[in-house]
C-alpha cells in the first residue's frame, strides 16, 4: 500500500479527538488507572478529527473517560457537544432523544458501532436505554450526511463507539444518589496476541419520585407550587460483549453483542399525570465484522440484527387506564432488522483513496397498533478522499438508497484545508462541506392506527440540503473551532389536525434553520482542562400560512456549556454550567418554555490503589421549575457518591 | 309584619341576586357506568362533559360518551343541572335504537328549548345528528340525522333556523326549526361555503347568534377567521382574521365577541360595525404556562376562559385595553376544562373534558391579580 494512503488511513481511523489529545497533553502520570484508559495511540493528524465515515464533517468527539467520576447519560455526555439539542421527558430512566442543528430527532441517527438504532417503527432512539459505561466514546458529526451514512441522517449522525479491550483486567464502578437512583456496572477485559474481548454490564434502578414546582395560575401570579413526581421510576439492565481475534497477518473478526431490557413508568405531562401507565422494553443486536487488507485495497465485511420489542401497559390516547381490564389492552410493538454490507477501498491514482459500499437488507415491524409489516433496504456508495497539494482534503461522497417503493440519491462532499505549513498558524484548518439527503418516513408513521391518531401509507420522503463552512486551531494546548450552517427541509411530516380530534401525517411542512456553532478547549496548569461550547440556532418555518415566519417549537436559539474540570492522580473534580435559551412552545412565538440554567459539581479522590470515590451534584440551584417538552418536569437538586476501581 | 319584608327586599336588592343563589357545589357528579346505557358493558364509555348551555337556572351539559380510546361507548347525553344541587335530568339524545345521537359536543338555547349536535363516531359514520330538547319536560322531541359528512361540530339558534359548523369543512347547514328538516345543506340548497385559507383542513368549531347577526368561526392550518353573516340566510357580511386555531367565541359583556385561539395562547375581540362589518383586534396574549385555550363564557362584567392543557380558568375584564386577568383558577392535574358556565361575576361551572365530573368555582377558587 503506497505509504501516503497508508497514513490517511491510519489517521482516519485513529485521529484522537482535541479533548483526549490535550487531555494527554495535560496530564502528569495519574497512576495506573489513568494509563489502562490512556493507551496509546498513533497521532497521524493528515485528516480531520472526527467520524471515520465522514471526514472534515463538523464533528466533536466526547471521551467518556474524561467523565471518570460522574454518574453521566449518553444523553449528559452528549451535551458538551455544540448543535446538538436534548429533550428529556423526566430524570434518569425516562425517554431522552437527541436532535442536530434544529433536526427533529427522528432526523438524526444514532449508531452503535456503527450499527443504525432506531425506535421501534423507526422513530427517534431513546438514550435512556442505552449504558454510558459501556461506551469509549461519542462522535457526533453534524450536517445532511446523507451520502457517508444514509438515509435519516438530515440533523446529522451520532456515533456511540462501544468500549474494547485494551488490557487484561477488570473494573466495577458503584454509585447511588437522590431519589432512589443507583447504578452499578462492571468490565472485565482480555487482550493478548491476536485476540482480544470485553464483557461490561450496567444496572440502574431509581424511583424516580423528585418534587418539582410547576405554577398553578400562570396569568396572575408567579408563585409556584410543590408536587412530588410519581411513577417515574425506572430499572434496567444492559450488556455488552465484544470479541475480536485475528484470523491472519492482515485479516480480523470482530464480534459485538449488545443487550438490554427495562422497565419504567410513563409518569405524563405534570398536568395530566398517568400513574398507571408502563413501559417495558428488551432489545439488543448482534454484529459481525471481517476485515481485511488485499494488497493496496482494504476491504470490509459485515453483517447485523437487531430486534427491538415495547410493550406499554396502562396506556391511552390521553390518559392511563387499568393494566387488565377489557377496555384497557396492551399495546406491543416488535422491529426486527437484518443487514449485510461490504465495502471496499483502494488507492486510485496517487491522490485518491476510493471507498464502494454495498448494503442490503431488511426490517420488520409487528404491533397491536400497527398490524405486520416490512420493507427491504439497499444502498450503494461511492466515496472518495482526496489529498490534493497544499494540505487540501476532498471528500465527496454519492449514495443511492431504496427504502421501501423509495428510493433516492443523497450526494455530499466536505473538504479541509490547512493553509499553512509553518509557524505559528499551523493549526489553522480551514473546512467545508454540503450535502443533500433524505429521510424515509418510518413505519410507524405509516402504518399506526391509534383511533385519533392515523397511518398514512401514501406519504413520501422528507428531504433536506445544508451547507456548512468553519474554521478549527488545532494547538497542543488549545482547540477552537467555529463554524456556520444553513439547512433548508421540504416535504416534512407533520401531524396534522384531522377535525374534529383526529390527527395525521401528511408531507405539509417547510423550513430553513441557520446556525452557529462555538467551540473551545484549552489545557491549563495543574491538569485542569476547560471547554466550553455555544450554539446559536434560528429555525424558521416557511410552511404556507399563520405560521410562516415563526420559530420551529422547542428549537433554543442559545445554548451555552462551560465545563471546567481537573483529572489527576489522587484528586478529580469538575464544575459545569449550562444554559438553554427560552424557546418556543408552539408554532406561533406566542408561548415560551422559560430559560433553565443548570449548575453541576463534582469531586473525587484517589483513597486507595486504585479506589476512587466522587462525590457528585446536579443541579446546584435546586432549579424545580426545569421542564422539558409537554410539560415534563426536571429534577431540582440531586447528590450522588460514586466509588470505582479497576484490578 | 309589613316592615319587615319590606326590609328584606330593599338588603337583597341591595346585596344582589347572586347573594339569594346558594354557591355551585365544588365536584357535580355526572352519571356513569350503567346509567350511560353502554353498548358493550364489558368496555363502557365514561362522560366526557364538553359544552354547556344555561337555561332556567340550570346549567344543561352534553356528555360524549366516549371510551378511552375515543370510540363511542353509548349513546350521547345531555344532562340537567342545578349548580347548588347536582343533576336533575339525563337525557338520552340517541332515539330508539340509541345510536342516533353519538358523541355530543355542542349545545345552545334559544331560551326556550335546547339544540344539541352529536358528531357521531369518529371512526365511522353514524350517530351524526342535532336534537331538540325540551328542558321542561327533560326529554328529546326532535331529531334530525345528518348525511355521514355532515359531522356537526358548533351551532347556533336563530328565530327560524339551527345553524351549525362542521368539522371537515368551512361551511354551514341549518335546519328549519318548523319542519326540522336540512335548510342550507339539503339536496336542494347548498351549505354556506366560508372562504377560509387552507390547504390542509378547515371546519368551523363554533358560532354565535347576536341579534340579526350569525357569527361563526373558521379554523384551519393557515388561518382562523371570524365572519359575520345573515343569519337567516347565511349571506356573508364580512370577515376578520383571529388568531391561530380558534375554539369558540362568546358575546361579551359590552356587545362585542370574545374568540379563544388555543394555537397561538391568544383571546381577540371582535367588534360588529356599522354595514354588517366586523373588526378584530388582539387582546391578550396569554402566559407561556398557560396552554390550549378551550372554552369562553361571559356574566354580566367579565369574560372567562378555560385552557384545558394547564388546568386553568380565567377571569378577564375586556373593557380595557389590553384585556387584563384579574383572576384565575387552577383546576386538578388531569382535568382538561374544556368549557365555561358563568352564573354570576364570580361563579362559574366548568365541564372537564377528562375529569368526567363538573366543578363548581366560586371567589375562593379565583386567585386575584395583584392590582
Amino acid at each position: 500500500m503506497p505509504r501516503a494512503f497508508a497514513a490517511l488511513r491510519r489517521s482516519i481511523r485513529f485521529a484522537p479527538p482535541a479533548l483526549t489529545a490535550l487531555a494527554l497533553a495535560a496530564l502528569p502520570a495519574r497512576g495506573e488507572e489513568t494509563r489502562r484508559e490512556a493507551a496509546p495511540i498513533d497521532v497521524v493528524v493528515q485528516a480531520p478529527p472526527g467520524s471515520v465515515r465522514a471526514p472534515a464533517a463538523e464533528s466533536t468527539v466526547v471521551e467518556t473517560s474524561a467523565f471518570a467520576g460522574e454518574v453521566r447519560s449518553v444523553a449528559e455526555l452528549l451535551g458538551s457537544s455544540p448543535g446538538v439539542s436534548l429533550h428529556a421527558l423526566g430524570g434518569p430512566g425516562q425517554t431522552a432523544t437527541v436532535s442536530l442543528r434544529g433536526a427533529t430527532a427522528d432526523q438524526s441517527l444514532v449508531l452503535l458501532d456503527g450499527i443504525p438504532l432506531h425506535g421501534p417503527g423507526g422513530g427517534a432512539v431513546d438514550l435512556s436505554t442505552l449504558p454510558a459505561t459501556l461506551l469509549d466514546r461519542v462522535v457526533v458529526s453534524r450536517g445532511v450526511l446523507g451520502a457517508q451514512f444514509g438515509a435519516g441522517a438530515l440533523g446529522g449522525v451520532v456515533e456511540l463507539v462501544p468500549r474494547k479491550a485494551k488490557v487484561r483486567g477488570a473494573g466495577a464502578q458503584l454509585s447511588v444518589g437522590s431519589h432512589g437512583t443507583a447504578q452499578l456496572s462492571g468490565d472485565i477485559e482480555f487482550a493478548e496476541g491476536g485476540a482480544s474481548a470485553l464483557a461490561a454490564a450496567e444496572l440502574d434502578t431509581t424511583q424516580g419520585d423528585f418534587p418539582y414546582s410547576r405554577q398553578l395560575t400562570p396569568e396572575v401570579s408567579p408563585d409556584y407550587s410543590d408536587f412530588t413526581r410519581e411513577n417515574a421510576d425506572a430499572r434496567r439492565g444492559s450488556a455488552l460483549v465484544r470479541w475480536a481475534q485475528q484470523l491472519g497477518a492482515d485479516t480480523e473478526l470482530a464480534v459485538l453483542l449488545q443487550a438490554g431490557a427495562g422497565v419504567h413508568g410513563l409518569p405524563g405531562p405534570y398536568t395530566t399525570p398517568t400513574q398507571r401507565s408502563r413501559a417495558l422494553d428488551q432489545g439488543g443486536l448482534l454484529g459481525a465484522r471481517l476485515r481485511g487488507e488485499a494488497g493496496s485495497a482494504a476491504w470490509t465485511v459485515r453483517a447485523w440484527g437487531r430486534i427491538d420489542r415495547l410493550e406499554l401497559r396502562g396506556v391511552q390516547v390521553v390518559e392511563d387506564c387499568a393494566d387488565g381490564e377489557p377496555s384497557c389492552p396492551r399495546l406491543s410493538q416488535r422491529s426486527m432488522a437484518a443487514h449485510g454490507e461490504a465495502e471496499l477501498g483502494f488507492p486510485f491514482g496517487d491522490a485518491h483513496w476510493l471507498r464502494v459500499t454495498a448494503a442490503g437488507g431488511e426490517e420488520w415491524i409487528a404491533g397491536t397498533s400497527t398490524g405486520p409489516h416490512r420493507r427491504g433496504v439497499a444502498s450503494l456508495a461511492l466515496m472518495d478522499d482526496v489529498r490534493l497539494p497544499g494540505r487540501v482534503s476532498v471528500h465527496p461522497a454519492l449514495r443511492a438508497e431504496l427504502v421501501g417503493a423509495q428510493a433516492a440519491v443523497s450526494p455530499g462532499i466536505a473538504a479541509a484545508w490547512r493553509p499553512f505549513s509553518g509557524g505559528p498558524l499551523v493549526p489553522v484548518e480551514l473546512r467545508a462541506g454540503a450535502g443533500l439527503s433524505f429521510r424515509p418516513p418510518t413505519l410507524t408513521e405509516l402504518y399506526l392506527d391509534q383511533g385519533v391518531v392515523l397511518p398514512n401509507p401514501d406519504l413520501e420522503p422528507e428531504h433536506a440540503w445544508s451547507a456548512d463552512a468553519g474554521v478549527r486551531w488545532h494547538g497542543q494546548v488549545l482547540t477552537i473551532s467555529a463554524a456556520a450552517f444553513y439547512s433548508r427541509y421540504r416535504e416534512l411530516i407533520s401531524y396534522e389536525l384531522s377535525p374534529p380530534i383526529r390527527v395525521k401525517p401528511l408531507n405539509v411542512a417547510r423550513a430553513r434553520i441557520a446556525g452557529l456553532e462555538l467551540q473551545a478547549a484549552v489545557a491549563l496548569p495543574q491538569a485542569f482542562v476547560a471547554e466550553a461550547s455555544y450554539t446559536y440556532l434560528d429555525a424558521v418555518s416557511l410552511r404556507d400560512g399563520n405560521q410562516d415566519g415563526h420559530h420551529l417549537s422547542y428549537r433554543p436559539p442559545h445554548r451555552l456549556f462551560a465545563r471546567l474540570a481537573r483529572r489527576g492522580d489522587r484528586i478529580e473534580g469538575y464544575g459545569e454550567a449550562s444554559f438553554v435559551s427560552s424557546m418556543p412552545r408552539d408554532s406561533f412565538d406566542s408561548a415560551k418554555l422559560p430559560a433553565q440554567l443548570t449548575l453541576n459539581a463534582g469531586l473525587g479522590a484517589r483513597v486507595v490503589g486504585t479506589l476512587w470515590l466522587d462525590l457528585e451534584a446536579k443541579n446546584l440551584l435546586d432549579d424545580r421549575t426545569h421542564e422539558d417538552l409537554f410539560q415534563y418536569p426536571l429534577p431540582g437538586f440531586t447528590l450522588a457518591a460514586l466509588a470505582r476501581a479497576r484490578f | 309584619m309589613r316592615r319587615t319584608p319590606i326590609l328584606l327586599f330593599a338588603l337583597a336588592a341591595a346585596c344582589g341576586s347572586a347573594q339569594h343563589t346558594p354557591p355551585p357545589l365544588n365536584t357535580i357528579p355526572l352519571p356513569k357506568g350503567a346509567a350511560l346505557k353502554p353498548y358493550d358493558a364489558a368496555n363502557p364509555g365514561t362522560p366526557h362533559p364538553y359544552n354547556m348551555a344555561q337555561i332556567g337556572g340550570k346549567v344543561f351539559v352534553a356528555l360524549g360518551n366516549l371510551r378511552p380510546d375515543y370510540s363511542v361507548g353509548g349513546p350521547g347525553f345531555l344532562v340537567g343541572v342545578v349548580p347548588s344541587q347536582g343533576v336533575t335530568d339525563v337525557i338520552d339524545l340517541g332515539g330508539a335504537d340509541g345510536r342516533q345521537c353519538q358523541n355530543s359536543g355542542a349545545v345552545r338555547t334559544d331560551g326556550t328549548m335546547l339544540y344539541v349536535t352529536c358528531s357521531g363516531d369518529f371512526s365511522g359514520s353514524s350517530g351524526r345528528a342535532l336534537v331538540e330538547v325540551d328542558p321542561a319536560a327533560a326529554k328529546a322531541t326532535r331529531t334530525r340525522t345528518l348525511a355521514a359528512d355532515q359531522a356537526p361540530s358548533g351551532l347556533a339558534v336563530t328565530a327560524n333556523k339551527v345553524w351549525m359548523g362542521l368539522s371537515s369543512s368551512a361551511s354551514l347547514i341549518s335546519v328549519d326549526r318548523t319542519t326540522f328538516a336540512l335548510a342550507d345543506g339539503s339536496d336542494t340548497h347548498q351549505a354556506i361555503a366560508l372562504e377560509c385559507p387552507h390547504k390542509i383542513y378547515a371546519y368551523v368549531p363554533d358560532l354565535l347568534t347576536v341579534g340579526s347577526d350569525l357569527y361563526a368561526l373558521c379554523s384551519s392550518d393557515q388561518a382562523g377567521v371570524i365572519f359575520r353573516l345573515d343569519s337567516s340566510t347565511g349571506a356573508v357580511r364580512d370577515h376578520a382574521n383571529v388568531g391561530a386555531t380558534p375554539t369558540a367565541l362568546a358575546a361579551t359583556p359590552d356587545g362585542r365577541l370574545a374568540v379563544v385561539c388555543s394555537g397561538d395562547n391568544t383571546l381577540w375581540i371582535a367588534t360588529p360595525g356599522q354595514g354588517g362589518t366586523v373588526t378584530a383586534q388582539l387582546a391578550h396574549t396569554y402566559a407561556g404556562g398557560t396552554a390550549t385555550l378551550q372554552g369562553v363564557g361571559s356574566s354580566a362584567r367579565y369574560v372567562f376562559t378555560t385552557a384545558s392543557g394547564s388546568n386553568t380558568v380565567q377571569k378577564i375584564d375586556v373593557s380595557v385595553t389590553p384585556a387584563k386577568v384579574v383572576a384565575e383558577a387552577s383546576m386538578n392535574a388531569g382535568t382538561a376544562p374544556w368549557d365555561v358556565a358563568p352564573l354570576n361575576d364570580d361563579e362559574v361551572v366548568v365541564s372537564g373534558s377528562l375529569s368526567d365530573d363538573l366543578t363548581g368555582l366560586t371567589a375562593v377558587d379565583f386567585k386575584t391579580a395583584p392590582q
